[in-house]
């Protein structure tokens, strides 16, 4: 590859009814280069991108590719210059029920007049793969494939044509650290090849580790754009947020009380969880560490009832009790906020108003009849509380970034009286300004003498909030520490099945 | 500065004009077909028509907001029909056969409607099928009982029984009238009017909406999902009961299969409904204005001499009008 490609883009706006996302943001990409995007969730990243996709026919600005003007206004655009993206959410871009092979060659498949020849197709799509250095049976089915596969198999599809660009979408989010590592190989080949790599996170560690150049964004504007190497990871941050970051986590809690909330011995459910015991005190914030499959969804769930389980015995404020139903649980003062926001923790399409007072209508409500200006005055008054950002309390959740649904996913059960609220991978997707929203939230509920039981696989954040953390493997609780003494070094010990010497 | 503050009061012009027509659309199609037939023929506008038009689609409309309660709980009601020709048949064999006084005879018949909202939520609550399917099924299972219940024929008064006798019993005069003008219309606009406050206005309207919006996040709300729903399916038999009964009132006798005619365009009308006000959820009021613009468009056509065979072209074409106006806006 002799000739360097070079994309600018100048001036890019992009509105959406009244409310601009983006603002005149300059961002250039150069072949040969690892470009870091970042931006607190809601700055523009994604929208940037998606222009850059040729997903929007409506920004305004110019895009010049080597100097001459180009016109993104479809995909085909896109893919014909060159610039392909590997999404965030990779089943939205990947079609089960069909083979590895043909996922990877999606777009040739589309193309009209081709008959189906498989020999050539695997052929293809194993020679994708083979520059990937991935081995991966070509003929499996989609849905057998685990996520760090299936994201090798849309960079694949991207290598398939002519790629002279490429976005990456905060690819490391899924990824555990050996995955990650193995994909960073494959980025820098990528960028040894003469391609122009974008690549988004949240982590600034991975972004000082692998990028050259870095642009940060902020509320829809251009922040920040230059080398690498200019910026400390504390500084970067700092643009990120606008802001200095005083730190992350609120300051620990007084020694609690000895006064039990919740307490269960020997939970087992069908499949995964093996004789769980635990107790939770009042005002304090008790950790699950455990990496992804040691069964922390399914011991939150399964405390809330909403997965079967059996216990052998368990206690509630001191009543003999054991998880039956969420209905059940939530009468009973616990409550959850699940993993799967979008699923199963919120209205997407409803109004804050709504999403904020379904949990606790009953307040709101007299003689069945539901108190509507009750409900928005109470969504008002929590939006200020928590700080959610949005144009008012009858703006749907879709229109909102993850954390401020987040917010409202925990906005919900503020008004009820819950007592114990277990947190299922709260910060999962949200950026740092929320996550110390959140952090200070869930001291606060500690300090008003709730249980919380914060269950997560950021080790960081167990040891910056939790008083004692239970490290889940393997579906069973195989150490409990002091949250105060906890490193993170020893949480991964011991939750990747090290046990004490 | 200024041209972007132009660009942006041009685009919410157009965005405000697409707002209002998602919203008030089909009331302004209503209105202008009124207007259109009342040019077109010179008895449409006479109040005397205007009450025939409501009157016909009131039997529609009590059943269609059965429909438009299954849906909102975020399932589907398609064995309406045939629970309305089972609470026909039931309703009339009650009298005939068994000389059962009228408040007697209605209420065992919604009774006995309801169990077919309860066997509906078996078939999805305990047996997982998917509601469409669920219903589809049940569809032809009530079909089925209700013919075999009346022998595959009709119910009539002085009908010659299996056994050689003629029955003896009557339909009382005072059934009648609930078929008749004005009671039927009230019947309509009361059942509207009760569901339309219960799911607007009470916490467990906004749970249904709830649950049909998201049924797992609604689960983990601690709502109780399943009661919700068996009670959305038995509310709907019973609507549908209800529709049959007047239609029994209407026509005085039973009928093979006389409601399985009220389905699709219960269906139509209720879908129809999601547009009204931009709610774009299932929702009484615009069901009533979705039957009303079925009805209209059926006698306006009728006025002006369109054969009935043709008719259903245009009725079909008005509700992809319908739905493109809803959709269109999802995008």
């Amino acid at each position: 590859m002799t000739v360097v490609n070079r994309i600018e883009m100048r001036n890019i706006s992009v509105a959406f009814g009244d409310i601009k996302v983006l603002t005149e943001v300059n961002f250039q990409l150069t072949g040969g280069s690892i470009h870091a995007l970042t931006g607190a969730n809601g700055a523009g990243k994604s929208t940037l991108m998606a222009v850059l996709c040729g997903s929007y026919d409506h920004y305004q600005g110019d895009i010049l590719l080597n100097g001459q003007a180009l016109s993104l206004r479809l995909p085909r655009d896109a893919k014909q210059a060159g610039i392909h993206l590997v999404q965030q959410e990779v089943d939205s871009a990947l079609i089960p029920g069909l083979s590895v092979a043909e996922n990877i060659m999606l777009d040739k498949l589309a193309e009209p007049g081709h008959l189906y020849r498989w020999r050539d197709i695997y052929q293809q799509a194993r020679s994708a793969l083979a520059q990937l250095d991935v081995e991966l049976d070509v003929r499996k089915r989609i849905e057998q494939c685990s996520l760090a596969e299936k994201q090798q198999i849309l960079l694949a599809r991207a290598l398939s044509h002519q790629c002279r660009f490429l976005i990456l979408d905060e690819p490391t989010a899924p990824l555990d650290e050996h995955e990650s590592a193995r994909l960073f190989n494959v980025v820098r080949k990528l960028q040894a090849n003469g391609i122009g790599i974008v690549f988004i996170s949240h982590r600034i560690h991975e972004l000082k580790a692998i990028c050259d150049q870095m642009t940060v964004l902020r509320d829809g504007r251009l922040i920040e754009s230059g080398p690498m190497g200019h910026l400390s990871g504390e500084q970067i941050v700092e643009k990120m947020l606008g802001h200095q970051l005083e730190t992350l986590y609120p300051p620990h809690r007084p020694q609690v009380a000895d006064n039990t909330l919740l307490q269960v011995n020997g939970l087992h459910d069908d499949n995964h969880l093996n004789n769980i015991s635990l107790r939770l005190r009042a005002g304090e914030i008790l950790g699950i560490a455990g990496l992804a499959g040691a069964g922390k969804t399914e011991l939150c769930k399964a405390l809330f009832g909403a997965t079967r389980s059996r216990v052998d015995s368990g206690e509630l404020k001191g009543k003999r009790w054991q998880p039956k139903d969420p209905a059940d649980s939530v009468i009973n003062g616990l409550v959850l906020v699940p993993e799967e926001r979008r699923k199963e923790g919120i209205f997407i399409d409803e109004s804050l108003t709504m999403n904020l007072s379904i949990c606790a209508d009953e307040q709101f409500s007299r003689g069945g009849f539901f108190n509507r200006g009750k409900a928005t005055r109470w969504a008002e008054d929590i939006i200020q509380r928590l700080g959610i950002r949005a144009t008012g309390p009858d703006q749907t959740l879709r229109r909102l970034s993850g954390g401020n649904q987040q917010k409202a996913a925990i906005g919900k059960w503020l008004r009820s009286n819950a007592d114990v609220l277990i947190f299922d991978e709260p910060t999962k997707g949200i950026d740092v300004k929320a996550k110390t929203d959140l952090f200070v939230l869930i001291d606060e509920l500690a300090r008003q003498g709730k249980g919380i039981i914060y269950a997560s696989g950021e080790f960081a954040e167990l040891v910056g909030l939790c008083d004692r953390i239970c490290i889940l493997w393997d579906g069973r609780i195989v150490a409990e520490l002091d949250g105060h003494s906890a490193t993170e070094e020893t949480l991964l010990f011991y939750s990747t099945g090290g046990t004490p010497a | 500065m200024s041209q972007t503050s132009a660009l942006k009061k041009g685009g919410s012009v157009r965005h405000q004009f697409f707002e209002f027509l998602y919203k008030w659309g089909m009331l302004l199609t209503v209105v202008a077909l009124v207007a259109l037939f009342g040019i077109a023929s010179d008895s449409f506008l006479e109040p005397g028509n205007l009450l025939n038009i409501l009157r016909s689609i009131a039997i529609v409309t009590v059943i269609a907001i059965g429909v438009s309660i299954s849906l909102t709980v975020g399932g589907f009601d398609l064995s309406v029909g045939s629970t309305a020709s089972l609470a026909n048949a039931l309703v009339i064999s009650l009298f005939v056969w068994h000389g059962f006084g009228s408040t007697q005879a209605v209420v065992i018949t919604l009774l006995l409607c309801s169990l077919v909202g309860l066997f509906n939520a078996f078939l999805i609550v305990i047996l997982k099928i998917p509601d469409m399917l669920a219903t589809l099924a049940s569809l032809f299972v009530i079909q089925g009982v209700a013919m075999t219940y009346s022998y595959g024929g009709s119910i009539t008064e002085n009908m010659l029984l299996p056994s050689g006798d003629m029955a003896e019993g009557v339909i009382p005069e005072g059934f009648r009238l609930l078929g008749q003008v004005p009671v039927i219309v009230i019947i309509m606009l009361a059942v509207t009017l009760v569901a339309q406050l219960a799911l607007s206005l009470t916490r467990y309207g906004r749970r249904m909406y709830a649950i049909g919006g998201n049924a797992e996040a609604a689960r983990l709300c601690g709502i109780r999902t399943t009661r919700y729903r068996v009670a959305a399916y038995v509310i709907s038999a019973l609507l549908a009961g209800l529709g049959g009964i007047l239609l029994a009132s209407r026509i005085g006798s039973s009928q093979v299969n006389a409601g399985g005619g009220y389905l699709m365009d219960a269906v139509a009308a209720a879908w129809i409904g999601f547009s009204l006000a931009g709610s774009g959820k299932p929702n009484a009021l615009g069901t009533l204005v979705g039957a009303i613009l079925l009805g209209v468009l059926q006698n306006g056509l009728v006025m002006l001499s369109v054969p009935y065979y043709a008719m259903d072209i245009i009725k079909g074409l008005v509700l992809a009008a319908a739905l493109a106006i809803t959709y269109i806006q999802r995008r």
